[in-house]
Protein backbone atom coordinates (compact mmCIF):
# COMPACT_ATOMS: atom_id res chain seq x y z
CA UNK A 1 0.00 0.00 0.00
CA UNK A 2 2.76 2.50 0.79
CA UNK A 3 4.71 1.57 -2.82
CA UNK A 4 0.90 2.75 -4.17
CA UNK A 5 0.81 5.64 -2.24
CA UNK A 6 4.72 6.77 -2.71
CA UNK A 7 4.46 6.37 -6.97
CA UNK A 8 4.57 9.14 -8.72
CA UNK A 9 1.44 10.64 -9.90
CA UNK A 10 2.24 14.27 -11.18
CA UNK A 11 4.48 13.67 -13.95
CA UNK A 12 2.44 14.26 -16.36
CA UNK A 13 0.81 16.70 -14.60
CA UNK A 14 1.51 19.43 -17.61
CA UNK A 15 3.40 22.72 -16.18
CA UNK A 16 0.53 24.75 -14.41
CA UNK A 17 0.24 28.62 -15.16
CA UNK A 18 -2.63 31.39 -15.19
CA UNK A 19 -4.61 30.63 -17.78
CA UNK A 20 -4.85 33.60 -20.21
CA UNK A 21 -8.38 35.99 -20.43
CA UNK A 22 -10.60 33.28 -22.60
CA UNK A 23 -9.34 30.28 -21.49
CA UNK A 24 -10.32 30.79 -17.42
CA UNK A 25 -13.34 29.06 -16.02
CA UNK A 26 -16.25 31.06 -14.93
CA UNK A 27 -18.07 31.02 -11.50
CA UNK A 28 -20.36 28.69 -10.71
CA UNK A 29 -22.95 31.08 -9.30
CA UNK A 30 -23.11 32.77 -12.50
CA UNK A 31 -24.34 29.04 -14.04
CA UNK A 32 -27.97 29.58 -12.39
CA UNK A 33 -28.61 32.52 -14.76
CA UNK A 34 -28.04 30.74 -17.25
CA UNK A 35 -30.72 27.93 -16.89
CA UNK A 36 -33.11 30.20 -15.65
CA UNK A 37 -32.66 32.37 -19.04
CA UNK A 38 -31.79 30.00 -21.11
CA UNK A 39 -32.96 26.56 -19.81
CA UNK A 40 -31.27 23.40 -19.66
CA UNK A 41 -29.41 23.13 -22.97
CA UNK A 42 -27.52 26.37 -22.57
CA UNK A 43 -26.81 25.23 -18.91
CA UNK A 44 -25.13 22.15 -19.55
CA UNK A 45 -22.98 23.73 -22.72
CA UNK A 46 -21.63 26.08 -20.10
CA UNK A 47 -21.29 23.92 -17.58
CA UNK A 48 -19.76 21.22 -20.01
CA UNK A 49 -17.16 24.00 -21.35
CA UNK A 50 -16.62 24.98 -17.62
CA UNK A 51 -15.41 21.82 -16.66
CA UNK A 52 -13.07 21.66 -19.58
CA UNK A 53 -11.41 24.84 -18.36
CA UNK A 54 -11.39 24.02 -14.77
CA UNK A 55 -9.93 20.84 -15.78
CA UNK A 56 -11.91 18.46 -14.65
CA UNK A 57 -12.02 14.75 -14.41
CA UNK A 58 -13.54 13.05 -17.70
CA UNK A 59 -15.71 11.55 -15.42
CA UNK A 60 -17.10 14.51 -14.10
CA UNK A 61 -17.20 15.72 -18.04
CA UNK A 62 -19.38 12.90 -18.97
CA UNK A 63 -21.31 13.41 -15.88
CA UNK A 64 -22.44 17.05 -16.92
CA UNK A 65 -23.59 15.47 -20.64
CA UNK A 66 -25.56 12.88 -18.87
CA UNK A 67 -27.28 15.40 -16.40
CA UNK A 68 -28.03 18.11 -19.23
CA UNK A 69 -29.66 14.95 -21.68
CA UNK A 70 -32.09 14.11 -18.49
CA UNK A 71 -32.46 18.04 -17.74
CA UNK A 72 -33.61 18.06 -21.56
CA UNK A 73 -35.66 15.17 -21.50
CA UNK A 74 -37.37 16.11 -17.87
CA UNK A 75 -38.23 19.47 -19.00
CA UNK A 76 -40.17 17.96 -21.58
CA UNK A 77 -42.20 15.63 -19.69
CA UNK A 78 -42.54 18.05 -16.65
CA UNK A 79 -43.93 21.27 -18.42
CA UNK A 80 -46.20 18.26 -20.34
CA UNK A 81 -47.45 16.90 -17.65
CA UNK A 82 -47.61 20.18 -15.86
CA UNK A 83 -49.37 22.70 -18.71
CA UNK A 84 -50.13 20.14 -21.82
CA UNK A 85 -50.31 21.37 -25.33
CA UNK A 86 -49.37 25.20 -23.49
CA UNK A 87 -46.01 26.02 -24.37
CA UNK A 88 -46.20 29.54 -23.47
CA UNK A 89 -46.69 28.48 -19.86
CA UNK A 90 -43.97 25.16 -20.33
CA UNK A 91 -41.77 27.78 -21.23
CA UNK A 92 -42.17 30.40 -18.53
CA UNK A 93 -42.52 27.93 -15.57
CA UNK A 94 -41.61 24.22 -16.12
CA UNK A 95 -38.58 24.20 -18.26
CA UNK A 96 -37.42 26.80 -16.05
CA UNK A 97 -37.74 25.22 -12.68
CA UNK A 98 -36.38 22.20 -14.15
CA UNK A 99 -33.30 23.87 -15.19
CA UNK A 100 -32.66 25.69 -12.36
CA UNK A 101 -32.84 22.12 -10.36
CA UNK A 102 -30.37 20.80 -13.14
CA UNK A 103 -27.96 24.06 -12.70
CA UNK A 104 -28.15 22.75 -9.07
CA UNK A 105 -26.81 19.56 -9.71
CA UNK A 106 -24.07 20.71 -12.32
CA UNK A 107 -22.58 22.70 -9.60
CA UNK A 108 -22.29 20.19 -7.37
CA UNK A 109 -20.33 18.06 -10.22
CA UNK A 110 -17.97 20.88 -10.88
CA UNK A 111 -17.68 22.20 -7.18
CA UNK A 112 -14.55 19.56 -6.44
CA UNK A 113 -12.66 20.81 -9.64
CA UNK A 114 -13.63 24.36 -9.04
CA UNK A 115 -12.57 24.33 -5.56
CA UNK A 116 -8.78 22.86 -6.52
CA UNK A 117 -8.54 25.52 -9.25
CA UNK A 118 -9.25 28.32 -6.86
CA UNK A 119 -6.99 26.56 -4.67
CA UNK A 120 -4.18 26.59 -6.81
CA UNK A 121 -4.94 29.61 -9.14
CA UNK A 122 -3.32 32.73 -8.13
CA UNK A 123 -4.35 36.71 -8.20
CA UNK A 124 -8.14 38.03 -7.10
CA UNK A 125 -11.64 36.68 -7.94
CA UNK A 126 -11.60 38.35 -11.52
CA UNK A 127 -7.54 37.57 -12.69
CA UNK A 128 -8.93 33.77 -11.81
CA UNK A 129 -11.90 33.70 -13.58
CA UNK A 130 -13.91 35.11 -16.99
CA UNK A 131 -17.08 37.04 -16.98
CA UNK A 132 -19.51 34.45 -18.27
CA UNK A 133 -21.63 37.67 -19.46
CA UNK A 134 -21.45 37.28 -23.23
CA UNK A 135 -20.84 33.27 -23.25
CA UNK A 136 -23.81 33.30 -21.35
CA UNK A 137 -25.90 35.73 -22.84
CA UNK A 138 -24.92 33.33 -26.57
CA UNK A 139 -25.74 30.32 -24.45
CA UNK A 140 -29.21 31.47 -23.37
CA UNK A 141 -30.63 32.99 -26.70
CA UNK A 142 -29.32 29.93 -28.51
CA UNK A 143 -29.52 27.09 -25.93
CA UNK A 144 -32.79 28.50 -25.62
CA UNK A 145 -34.33 28.99 -28.62
CA UNK A 146 -33.34 25.46 -29.73
CA UNK A 147 -34.92 24.64 -26.26
CA UNK A 148 -37.87 25.98 -27.03
CA UNK A 149 -38.02 24.09 -30.57
CA UNK A 150 -37.36 20.47 -28.53
CA UNK A 151 -39.79 21.46 -25.87
CA UNK A 152 -42.75 22.08 -28.77
CA UNK A 153 -42.23 18.76 -30.62
CA UNK A 154 -41.44 17.25 -27.69
CA UNK A 155 -44.73 18.36 -26.21
CA UNK A 156 -46.32 17.83 -29.69
CA UNK A 157 -45.27 14.18 -29.24
CA UNK A 158 -45.96 12.82 -26.14
CA UNK A 159 -49.38 14.93 -26.50
CA UNK A 160 -49.90 12.20 -29.84
CA UNK A 161 -48.89 9.64 -27.70
CA UNK A 162 -50.21 9.44 -24.61
CA UNK A 163 -53.01 12.94 -25.74
CA UNK B 1 27.84 30.75 19.26
CA UNK B 2 29.60 32.40 16.32
CA UNK B 3 28.68 35.01 13.73
CA UNK B 4 27.11 32.31 11.33
CA UNK B 5 25.22 30.86 14.14
CA UNK B 6 23.60 34.27 15.53
CA UNK B 7 22.90 35.10 11.74
CA UNK B 8 21.07 31.81 10.97
CA UNK B 9 19.64 32.10 14.55
CA UNK B 10 18.12 35.98 13.67
CA UNK B 11 16.55 34.36 10.52
CA UNK B 12 14.94 31.28 11.36
CA UNK B 13 13.23 33.71 14.37
CA UNK B 14 12.10 36.42 11.90
CA UNK B 15 10.34 33.29 9.68
CA UNK B 16 9.32 31.89 12.78
CA UNK B 17 7.14 35.65 13.25
CA UNK B 18 6.10 35.58 9.74
CA UNK B 19 8.52 38.59 9.25
CA UNK B 20 10.55 37.00 5.61
CA UNK B 21 11.71 39.97 4.87
CA UNK B 22 13.10 40.68 7.84
CA UNK B 23 15.07 36.91 7.50
CA UNK B 24 16.05 38.20 4.28
CA UNK B 25 17.73 41.00 5.08
CA UNK B 26 19.85 39.30 7.31
CA UNK B 27 20.78 36.32 5.02
CA UNK B 28 21.40 39.32 2.60
CA UNK B 29 25.06 39.79 1.94
CA UNK B 30 26.18 36.97 4.78
CA UNK B 31 28.65 35.08 1.74
CA UNK B 32 30.77 33.44 4.54
CA UNK B 33 27.65 31.62 5.19
CA UNK B 34 26.76 30.12 1.95
CA UNK B 35 28.88 26.55 2.66
CA UNK B 36 26.29 25.63 5.23
CA UNK B 37 23.09 24.05 3.74
CA UNK B 38 20.81 25.68 6.84
CA UNK B 39 21.22 29.18 5.43
CA UNK B 40 20.12 28.29 1.92
CA UNK B 41 17.06 26.73 3.53
CA UNK B 42 16.36 29.73 5.71
CA UNK B 43 16.86 32.25 2.66
CA UNK B 44 14.54 29.69 0.19
CA UNK B 45 11.85 29.49 2.78
CA UNK B 46 11.92 33.08 3.50
CA UNK B 47 11.72 33.47 -0.94
CA UNK B 48 8.93 31.33 -0.61
CA UNK B 49 6.88 33.47 1.98
CA UNK B 50 7.25 36.62 0.00
CA UNK B 51 6.19 34.68 -3.63
CA UNK B 52 9.77 34.63 -4.63
CA UNK B 53 9.40 31.07 -6.16
CA UNK B 54 12.01 31.05 -9.00
CA UNK B 55 14.86 32.63 -6.27
CA UNK B 56 13.58 30.06 -3.93
CA UNK B 57 14.27 27.21 -6.23
CA UNK B 58 17.87 28.30 -7.13
CA UNK B 59 18.37 28.94 -3.26
CA UNK B 60 17.54 25.42 -2.72
CA UNK B 61 19.59 23.91 -5.24
CA UNK B 62 22.29 25.46 -4.50
CA UNK B 63 21.90 24.16 -0.82
CA UNK B 64 20.96 20.58 -2.22
CA UNK B 65 24.25 21.00 -3.90
CA UNK B 66 26.03 20.73 -0.30
CA UNK B 67 23.35 17.96 0.81
CA UNK B 68 21.78 16.14 -1.58
CA UNK B 69 19.96 14.07 1.44
CA UNK B 70 18.94 17.28 3.43
CA UNK B 71 15.28 17.03 4.18
CA UNK B 72 14.16 20.24 4.99
CA UNK B 73 15.88 21.67 1.42
CA UNK B 74 14.09 19.32 -0.52
CA UNK B 75 10.82 20.33 1.12
CA UNK B 76 11.46 23.70 0.51
CA UNK B 77 12.43 22.83 -3.18
CA UNK B 78 9.06 21.21 -3.74
CA UNK B 79 7.15 24.05 -2.23
CA UNK B 80 9.28 26.14 -4.85
CA UNK B 81 8.48 24.57 -8.01
CA UNK B 82 4.93 24.22 -6.63
CA UNK B 83 5.00 27.92 -6.49
CA UNK B 84 5.74 28.54 -10.12
CA UNK B 85 3.46 25.64 -10.96
CA UNK B 86 5.83 22.90 -11.80
CA UNK B 87 3.93 19.78 -9.86
CA UNK B 88 6.30 17.11 -11.49
CA UNK B 89 9.12 18.99 -10.25
CA UNK B 90 7.65 19.35 -6.50
CA UNK B 91 6.79 15.80 -6.56
CA UNK B 92 10.17 14.52 -7.37
CA UNK B 93 11.34 16.71 -4.62
CA UNK B 94 8.83 15.31 -2.24
CA UNK B 95 9.32 11.89 -3.36
CA UNK B 96 13.11 11.97 -2.69
CA UNK B 97 12.68 13.35 1.51
CA UNK B 98 10.45 10.71 1.71
CA UNK B 99 12.63 7.72 0.54
CA UNK B 100 14.98 9.31 3.16
CA UNK B 101 12.21 10.03 5.99
CA UNK B 102 9.09 7.94 4.96
CA UNK B 103 7.44 8.21 8.70
CA UNK B 104 7.58 11.72 8.67
CA UNK B 105 3.76 13.09 9.06
CA UNK B 106 5.23 17.07 7.50
CA UNK B 107 6.14 15.33 4.11
CA UNK B 108 3.64 13.31 4.08
CA UNK B 109 0.72 15.88 4.26
CA UNK B 110 2.78 18.51 2.03
CA UNK B 111 2.76 15.10 -0.55
CA UNK B 112 -0.93 15.32 -0.30
CA UNK B 113 -1.65 18.99 -0.53
CA UNK B 114 0.51 18.96 -3.52
CA UNK B 115 -1.59 15.91 -4.94
CA UNK B 116 -4.45 17.83 -4.33
CA UNK B 117 -2.99 21.09 -6.58
CA UNK B 118 -3.75 18.26 -9.48
CA UNK B 119 -7.13 17.39 -8.30
CA UNK B 120 -6.07 13.73 -7.17
CA UNK B 121 -8.31 13.80 -4.35
CA UNK B 122 -8.49 10.08 -3.59
CA UNK B 123 -4.44 9.65 -3.28
CA UNK B 124 -4.46 12.92 -0.74
CA UNK B 125 -6.93 11.51 1.43
CA UNK B 126 -4.86 8.19 1.56
CA UNK B 127 -1.67 10.00 2.36
CA UNK B 128 -3.32 11.23 5.08
CA UNK B 129 -4.60 8.86 6.61
CA UNK B 130 -1.10 7.35 6.40
CA UNK B 131 0.50 10.60 8.46
CA UNK B 132 -2.27 10.11 10.85
CA UNK B 133 -1.41 6.90 11.68
CA UNK B 134 2.04 7.88 12.18
CA UNK B 135 0.80 11.14 14.68
CA UNK B 136 -2.88 11.27 14.47
CA UNK B 137 -2.09 14.74 16.58
CA UNK B 138 -0.07 16.63 14.24
CA UNK B 139 -1.63 20.04 13.67
CA UNK B 140 -0.03 19.87 10.03
CA UNK B 141 -1.85 16.64 9.13
CA UNK B 142 -5.26 18.37 10.91
CA UNK B 143 -4.62 21.27 9.03
CA UNK B 144 -3.98 19.54 6.14
CA UNK B 145 -7.09 17.47 6.46
CA UNK B 146 -9.29 20.31 6.43
CA UNK B 147 -8.19 21.68 3.49
CA UNK B 148 -8.51 18.15 1.51
CA UNK B 149 -11.85 18.06 2.88
CA UNK B 150 -12.84 21.61 1.61
CA UNK B 151 -11.45 20.86 -1.62
CA UNK B 152 -13.62 17.76 -1.27
CA UNK B 153 -17.13 19.61 -0.95
CA UNK B 154 -17.31 18.51 2.78
CA UNK B 155 -17.45 22.03 4.32
CA UNK B 156 -18.25 20.11 8.03
CA UNK B 157 -15.58 18.51 8.49
CA UNK B 158 -13.29 21.26 6.64
CA UNK B 159 -14.49 23.09 9.76
CA UNK B 160 -14.60 20.69 12.28
CA UNK B 161 -10.39 20.35 11.33
CA UNK B 162 -9.68 24.30 11.25
CA UNK B 163 -11.18 24.35 14.97
CA UNK B 164 -9.30 21.87 15.97
CA UNK B 165 -6.40 23.14 14.91
CA UNK B 166 -7.36 26.63 16.20
CA UNK B 167 -8.25 25.41 19.67
CA UNK B 168 -4.15 24.36 19.87
CA UNK B 169 -3.11 27.03 18.25
CA UNK B 170 -5.56 29.74 17.99
CA UNK B 171 -2.98 31.67 16.15
CA UNK B 172 -2.40 29.89 13.01
CA UNK B 173 -3.06 31.73 9.70
CA UNK B 174 -3.39 28.76 7.40
CA UNK B 175 -6.57 27.63 9.93
CA UNK B 176 -8.07 31.00 9.86
CA UNK B 177 -8.12 31.44 6.70
CA UNK B 178 -9.69 28.16 5.91
CA UNK B 179 -12.50 28.57 8.50
CA UNK B 180 -12.97 31.68 6.65
CA UNK B 181 -13.61 30.28 3.22
CA UNK B 182 -15.65 27.30 5.20
CA UNK B 183 -17.71 30.69 6.41
CA UNK B 184 -17.66 32.22 3.08
CA UNK B 185 -18.89 29.55 1.42
CA UNK B 186 -21.86 29.05 3.97
CA UNK B 187 -23.26 32.47 2.85
CA UNK B 188 -21.52 33.57 6.56
CA UNK B 189 -19.48 37.03 5.19
CA UNK B 190 -19.11 38.76 8.52
CA UNK B 191 -18.16 36.04 10.27
CA UNK B 192 -15.65 34.74 7.46
CA UNK B 193 -14.40 38.46 7.61
CA UNK B 194 -13.37 38.22 10.63
CA UNK B 195 -11.44 34.85 10.60
CA UNK B 196 -9.87 36.19 7.13
CA UNK B 197 -8.57 39.67 8.94
CA UNK B 198 -6.91 37.95 11.81
CA UNK B 199 -5.12 35.60 9.37
CA UNK B 200 -3.72 38.62 7.51
CA UNK B 201 -2.84 40.11 10.91
CA UNK B 202 -0.68 37.27 12.33
CA UNK B 203 0.51 36.46 8.41
CA UNK B 204 1.48 40.37 7.71
CA UNK B 205 3.99 39.11 4.71
CA UNK B 206 1.81 36.95 2.86
CA UNK B 207 0.08 38.83 -0.25
CA UNK B 208 -2.66 36.49 -0.92
CA UNK B 209 -3.81 36.81 2.50
CA UNK B 210 -3.69 40.22 2.66
CA UNK B 211 -5.95 40.17 -0.96
CA UNK B 212 -8.36 37.68 -0.06
CA UNK B 213 -8.71 39.95 3.58
CA UNK B 214 -9.24 42.77 1.24
CA UNK B 215 -12.02 41.22 -0.88
CA UNK B 216 -13.46 39.97 2.27
CA UNK B 217 -14.26 43.60 3.93
CA UNK B 218 -15.59 44.41 0.02
CA UNK B 219 -17.84 41.89 0.48
CA UNK B 220 -19.80 43.10 3.55
CA UNK B 221 -20.18 46.52 2.23
CA UNK B 222 -23.54 47.77 2.46
CA UNK B 223 -24.22 48.35 -0.69
CA UNK B 224 -23.84 44.22 -1.01
CA UNK B 225 -26.41 43.80 1.54
CA UNK B 226 -29.58 43.40 -0.64
CA UNK B 227 -27.44 40.92 -1.53
CA UNK B 228 -27.45 38.83 1.47
CA UNK B 229 -30.25 35.74 0.51
CA UNK B 230 -28.31 34.72 -2.03
CA UNK B 231 -24.85 34.95 0.54
CA UNK B 232 -26.79 33.25 2.56
CA UNK B 233 -28.33 30.64 0.75
CA UNK B 234 -27.17 30.27 -2.47
CA UNK B 235 -28.01 31.61 -5.94
CA UNK B 236 -30.11 28.35 -6.77
CA UNK B 237 -32.17 28.35 -3.41
CA UNK B 238 -32.91 32.20 -4.09
CA UNK B 239 -34.07 31.86 -7.60
CA UNK B 240 -36.34 28.27 -6.78
CA UNK B 241 -37.58 31.02 -3.89
CA UNK B 242 -38.64 33.53 -6.95
CA UNK B 243 -40.04 30.35 -8.80
CA UNK B 244 -42.19 29.64 -6.25
CA UNK B 245 -43.71 32.78 -5.70
CA UNK B 246 -44.01 33.32 -8.96
CA UNK B 247 -45.78 29.65 -9.06
CA UNK B 248 -48.08 30.36 -6.43
CA UNK B 249 -48.99 33.83 -8.01
CA UNK B 250 -50.18 32.19 -11.21
CA UNK B 251 -52.28 29.57 -9.31
CA UNK B 252 -53.69 32.12 -7.04
CA UNK B 253 -54.74 33.90 -10.08
CA UNK B 254 -53.32 37.33 -9.16
CA UNK B 255 -51.84 39.18 -11.88
CA UNK B 256 -50.85 42.59 -10.17
CA UNK B 257 -48.75 40.21 -7.55
CA UNK B 258 -47.13 38.39 -9.97
CA UNK B 259 -46.25 41.33 -11.88
CA UNK B 260 -44.63 42.99 -8.41
CA UNK B 261 -42.71 39.85 -7.77
CA UNK B 262 -41.30 39.54 -11.71
CA UNK B 263 -40.54 43.16 -11.74
CA UNK B 264 -38.43 42.61 -8.01
CA UNK B 265 -36.42 39.35 -9.45
CA UNK B 266 -35.57 41.19 -12.37
CA UNK B 267 -34.52 44.51 -10.54
CA UNK B 268 -32.23 41.99 -8.29
CA UNK B 269 -30.78 40.47 -11.00
CA UNK B 270 -29.39 43.46 -12.77
CA UNK B 271 -28.71 44.50 -9.06
CA UNK B 272 -26.30 41.06 -8.67
CA UNK B 273 -24.78 41.38 -11.98
CA UNK B 274 -23.65 44.91 -12.14
CA UNK B 275 -23.33 46.44 -8.39
CA UNK B 276 -21.01 43.86 -7.29
CA UNK B 277 -18.19 44.10 -10.13
CA UNK B 278 -18.81 48.16 -10.32
CA UNK B 279 -18.27 48.18 -6.65
CA UNK B 280 -14.99 46.05 -6.48
CA UNK B 281 -13.50 48.37 -9.30
CA UNK B 282 -14.81 51.23 -7.07
CA UNK B 283 -12.71 50.34 -4.37
CA UNK B 284 -9.58 49.61 -5.93
CA UNK B 285 -9.42 52.55 -7.50
CA UNK B 286 -10.13 54.28 -4.02
CA UNK B 287 -7.34 51.98 -2.33
CA UNK B 288 -5.18 52.40 -4.68
CA UNK B 289 -5.53 56.39 -4.32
Amino acid sequence: MREDLFAPSLQDVPRLGPPAEGERPWRLGSQFYVAFFGGALAVTAIASLNARRLGAPKVAQRWILVLGAVGVIASVIVSWALFGRDLGRSVRIAHRVVAVLLAGALYKVQQRPDRVYAFRAQGDDDEQYDSLWVPGLVAALVGGLVQVGILGLGILALDAVFG
Amino acid sequence: MDATDRNLALARHYLGIEQPRRALEVLDGREHDVGDPEYWRLRATALIAVDGYREAIDAAARGLDLDPSDVGLLLVSALAHRGVGDLAAAERALLAALRIDPEEPALLSQYALLVAHAGQLEKAHRLLDEAERLDPLASHVVHARGVIAYLSGDDDAAARHADTVLVDDPEEPGAHLLRGSVLSERGSARAARRHFETAARLDPGDAEIARVARASRWATHPLLWPLLPIQRFGPAKVWLAFIALIGLTTAAGIAWLQGVVLLTYLVFVVYSWTVPPLLRRWLEWRAAR
